[in-house]
């Protein structure tokens, strides 16, 4: 299936031209086989770069970083089109807008099924999202991901993942006293 | 479902590595993170299907990150390159504590994990 690709506002281009153009030498998945450093932040460098060599010392701790910081810097939320992944259900999220304030807006669905509105914020400093959909609560953190779902398009992949607290019977999912909570995911593409 | 012991491929917030979950024993969760270098001990809350665990690395003495997931059953393909199988488990949650790069305004992360079942 042909996943549809991130509609964006001109501000919404502009700051995503910016971001790509500071982040576009990311390419490979990376592989942390050597753990991280005694710090606990800093991971030591054991990992294939994007050639497939490990690299490892004060090169690839040097590398490794440059890694992190890349990757963990404050990005805007995507908007547009995500693949969802509910508790192990397909679905969509459509993400239509997030003001300059956070506050975002778009339609939440299940394997092609009702669409219901959404409302929630967008925390870009923790790169954090909350939202509401359908008697749940959403919450999840954004990440450059060099792993994606299949039939998803873009040469860039961002995932969203977190977990989802609902209150009463929603499509696909059975809410309990003893498990009311649940898993999920979501992907866009983008070029 | 019980938890799945083995090798789990995790992502977390972008770096990917393995979990080793060695035992699930009356919920209580042992394993490995990191490359095999650190510590996990949690719980399995097979009600609720929520995984709780902290990691022990490095030379600290005391538990520096805390991981919390829920697991669901998808069919494959998974999204992590090297996982086979029939079907695909998933663990999805977020991370807190000095994890990555963290910082006073950023310190929880999203993760998951996924292994397959033959």
């Amino acid at each position: 299936m042909q996943m549809r690709s991130t509609v964006l506002t001109p501000e919404g281009r502009k700051r995503r031209r910016e971001w790509l153009a500071e982040h576009s030498t990311t390419t490979a998945t990376p592989v942390c086989a050597g753990g991280f450093g005694a710090s606990g932040k800093l991971p030591i460098a054991k990992r294939p770069d994007e050639t497939g060599a490990v690299t490892t010392g004060a090169v690839g701790a040097i590398k490794e970083h440059l890694f992190v910081r890349r990757h963990l810097k404050a990005m805007p939320l995507p908007t547009g089109h995500w693949t969802l992944m509910n508790d192990g259900i397909r679905g969509d999220l459509w993400i239509q807008s997030v003001d300059i304030s956070g506050n975002l807006a778009g339609t939440w669905s299940l394997l092609g099924g009702d669409s219901y509105t959404i409302l929630g914020y967008w925390d870009e400093v923790a790169q954090k999202l909350l939202f509401f959909a359908h008697n749940s609560v959403y919450t999840g953190f954004l990440f450059q991901d060099g792993s994606r779902m299949p039939g998803l398009t873009g040469s860039i992949v961002f995932t969203l993942v977190g977990y989802f607290i609902n209150s009463s019977a929603s499509p696909g999912i059975s809410a309990s006293p003893d498990r009311h909570s649940f898993g999920w995911l979501a992907q866009i593409g983008q070029d | 479902m019980p938890l799945q012991t083995g090798t789990w491929t995790i992502n977390i917030s972008g770096y990917v590595d393995q979990l080793l979950i060695t035992s699930v024993a009356n919920g209580v969760v042992s394993g490995k993170l990191y490359g095999g270098n650190s510590d996990i001990t949690g719980f399995w809350d097979e009600d609720s299907q929520r995984i709780t665990f902290t990691v022990l690395h490095g030379i600290r003495t005391s538990p520096t990150q805390l991981f919390e997931g829920y697991m669901f059953s998808n069919s494959p393909p998974p999204l992590l390159i090297g996982v086979p199988a029939l079907v695909i488990f998933t663990l999805s949650g977020y991370a807190e504590g000095l994890v990555l790069d963290a910082t006073a305004t950023r310190h929880v992360f999203g993760w998951y994990a996924q292994i397959g079942v033959d």
